[in-house]
């Protein structure tokens, strides 16, 4: 396994985790360890040295005045070992040596008769441990006192080889650990390999599978990931699905007029005398064109007001009377057209509102184009700017919709059932809901005071605390002394 | 022949019929799932050109209602949605051919043709009796190699009865394939027709025998 420079790794932070206090512990152990290899070594030792000593000084006796020693085989051979090490004795009598070597400095001190003690010391410059003690003798006033000693080799190379065992030991518990935690770190991340695996294997797929991971074999660890995952896939193919059924709206849309032409066009090709009929299909080719012409432009429309809000859409300024007042103008002629009346009042002369004068045109000229299009022939059609800052109504006396649809006549190419119209692009509420959105304006689909028709309303944000003050909403001046303009009346 | 149309955008509908009229085939056009259910059991249609998005219902759920009342009738499914899983679903549900908008008439034409001839049990365009050539897939008819000069309804009826030559073809079935519900029929149009029919055919040995109370029985003398 590699760690790439700058990744993060999940061993190398498991290692970092674990092996710093490890290495702490196996430490604490290890001089633990020693103290304890050392005690036990020279107590052992030791023992072996005071049984040497033991039994030299059980052999002292007074013969015939003589103070008498043996040194039984069995005493030193005690301390016999591979490491060769030197024994030395020797006995003293009153601080002075009787016998043994001289190298070994006679105690002069009073020791308490059979107690062994034990000190260190150097005989001809090589480090020795002495055992000694203080021996009555009958017929002697004084204790005589045996010194045995031997050279520290042995007990030393002991301890050195326990100490190198226990050092074994933990440098191989250390890299065991390690071990473990390398193929730990493996073996919990299977089931993320598992995960993986699965996610490839559909990545290889021809079609995109958006169905959730499954969180049945996820470990309690990563069943957050995996479901915040599945949540995001559900997201996702939710996305997809709605950009398909739009791709899908939209090619349907355009195929319908363009099969029209084209039938229209090659029967045309075919040649006929029949005069009405050449009419007749030029009128359908005709309607078919402006229908295209009307998607196209819709659509490009709804693309831009689909982009991400921009600041400016909702920090800029406009006059909502003036642009609604525009609007209606632009609207009146195919309002003649379909012999409806169409009317503009309003209560203020002049409302600054926060927003782009070009979308707030937009939205009211599709909302007053679904009035014209779907309303009554011969209907009435009142813009109104009401009392109630930045409130405007596009109201008319049609069939409404019932609702039941009104929600979803905001979907791009929804249609309610029953709507035979081609020409309509299916996708003006829509535009009007972004645009709404990107000016933080609100849309909705009333039913008139009269219960008849329907009542478009956008509540748009007024910018009436301006500090400009000059933007302040106007009221209009009461009704008998309204000029000309400020009310559109076509008829 | 004669087709129902089932599609609910006027224009297309219009050109449609033009298409099939000026070949002489009686054209029915309904603009909704319902009056199609309605109206397909009623006549003999020798297809159905099936829109799928209807304003009342789905065009498949039409398809699958129309295969449920056990009816027969080839239909040909015409839709602007081209995903590969609207065919599959359409073939599915009991249609018998499948084309997208925009589409050439004349293809339109030709596999109309051809669902009618497999309906009639003879996918070769060609029906020929005696010195009679009919080719169903152009039109042309030919009477000992040269050219019949026939008009559409004329043809439309030549080629009823002689699909089903040596058998009575009851008058109200020839009328009933010949004449769209929108012709403003008189009562002796048929007759018309036969006469007509008669006379071009009058130095072969093809005869068309009236059956008094029956209807009308092509045959070779």
């Amino acid at each position: 396994m590699k760690f790439s420079a700058g990744r993060p790794s999940l061993r190398r932070r498991l290692l970092l985790t674990l092996l710093p206090p490890l290495c702490g512990i196996l430490l604490v152990l290890g001089i633990y360890g020693a103290l304890f290899v050392h005690q036990v070594v020279e107590r052992e030792s030791d023992r072996l040295l005071s049984g040497s000593l033991q039994a030299i000084s059980e052999t002292l006796a007074m013969e015939g005045g003589y103070l008498t020693l043996d040194l039984p085989p069995s005493a030193l051979g005690m301390l016999e070992n591979s490491d060769r090490d030197n024994v030395y004795y020797n006995v003293s009598y009153r601080g002075k040596l009787v016998t043994g070597y001289p190298e070994l400095s006679v105690i002069t001190e009073n020791l308490a008769a059979n107690d062994v003690r034990f000190r260190d010391g150097t005989f001809r410059g090589a480090p020795i441990r002495i055992a000694y003690e203080a021996r009555l003798v009958p017929q002697l006033g004084s204790p005589v006192i045996v010194q045995v000693a031997e050279t520290i080799e042995n007990r030393t190379a002991l301890a050195n080889r326990m100490l190198a065992a226990l050092a074994a030991g933990e440098v191989t518990l250390l890299a065991i650990i390690a071990g473990l935690v390398f193929w730990g770190v493996d073996w919990g991340l299977r089931p993320l390999f598992e995960l993986r695996r699965e996610v490839d294997a559909r990545l290889l797929q021809p079609e995109l599978d958006f169905g959730p991971l499954p969180v049945s074999s996820a470990p309690r660890e990563i069943l957050p990931f995996v479901s915040a995952f599945n949540a995001l896939l559900s997201h996702v193919e939710a996305a997809v699905e709605t950009l398909q059924r739009f791709t899908s709206d939209a090619s349907h849309q355009l195929r319908a007029p363009l099969a029209v032409v084209r039938t229209h066009v090659e029967l045309l090709r075919r040649g006929s005398d029949d005069k009405d009929h050449v009419r007749e299909a030029i009128a359908d080719i005709h309607a078919a064109v402006l229908a295209l012409q009307h998607l196209t432009v819709q659509l490009i429309a709804l693309a831009k007001a689909e982009r991400p809000a921009n600041e400016n859409d909702s920090t800029n300024q406009f006059d909502l009377v003036g642009c609604a007042r525009n609007a209606a103008r632009t609207c009146a002629a195919s309002a003649l057209a379909r012999n409806m009346d169409l009317s503009f009042e309003t209560a203020f002369e002049e409302l600054p509102a926060w927003g782009n004068a070009i979308f707030a045109s937009e939205m009211i000229a599709n909302l007053l184009d679904n009035a014209i299009r779907y309303g009554k022939a011969g209907g009435r059609i009142m813009v109104r700017i009401v009392d109630e800052p930045g409130v405007l109504e596009i109201e008319d006396d049609g069939p409404g919709i019932p609702l039941a649809h009104r929600e979803r006549v905001f979907e791009r190419f929804y249609r309610v059932p029953g709507n035979l119209d081609r020409d309509g692009s299916g996708l003006g509420l829509s535009i009007v809901q972004a645009l709404s959105r990107r000016m933080g304006a609100r849309v909705s689909l009333e039913t008139p005071a009269g219960g008849q028709g329907l009542k478009a309303v956008i509540r748009f944000r007024t910018a009436s605390l301006s500090p400009l003050g000059m933007l302040a909403p106007r009221p209009v001046p009461a009704a008998e002394e309204l000029r000309p303009d400020q009310i559109i009346h076509v008829r | 022949m004669r087709l129902l149309i089932v599609e609910d955008y006027a224009a297309l509908a219009r050109g449609i019929i033009k298409a099939f009229q000026d070949q002489g085939v009686a054209v029915d056009h309904v603009s909704t799932g319902q009056e199609a259910l309605d109206i397909v059991k009623l006549e003999p249609y020798s297809a159905v050109i099936l829109d799928l998005g209807l304003p009342d219902m789905d065009g498949l759920t039409v398809l699958k209602r129309i295969r449920q009342a056990n009816l027969t009738v080839p239909i040909l499914i015409l839709t602007a949605r081209d995903a590969t899983t609207d065919r599959v679903n359409g073939l599915d549900q009991g249609a018998d051919d499948y084309l997208s908008k925009p589409f050439a008439v004349e293809e339109l034409e030709a596999r109309v043709r051809a669902l009618v001839r497999r309906g009639q049990g003879s996918p070769d365009p060609t029906l020929t009796l005696g010195p009679l050539k009919l080719n169903r897939a152009t039109g042309g008819t030919y009477l000992s190699d040269s050219l019949l000069q026939l008009t559409g309804r004329e043809r439309a009826v030549l080629e009823t009865l002689a699909v089903r030559a040596n058998n009575v073809v009851p008058k109200e079935r020839l009328i009933a394939e010949v004449f769209s519900y929108n012709d403003s029929v008189a009562p002796n149009a048929l007759e018309v027709y036969i006469a007509r029919l008669r006379r071009k055919l009058e130095k072969s040995e093809l005869e068309i025998v009236t059956v008094r109370g029956l209807g009308y029985l092509l045959r070779l003398t």
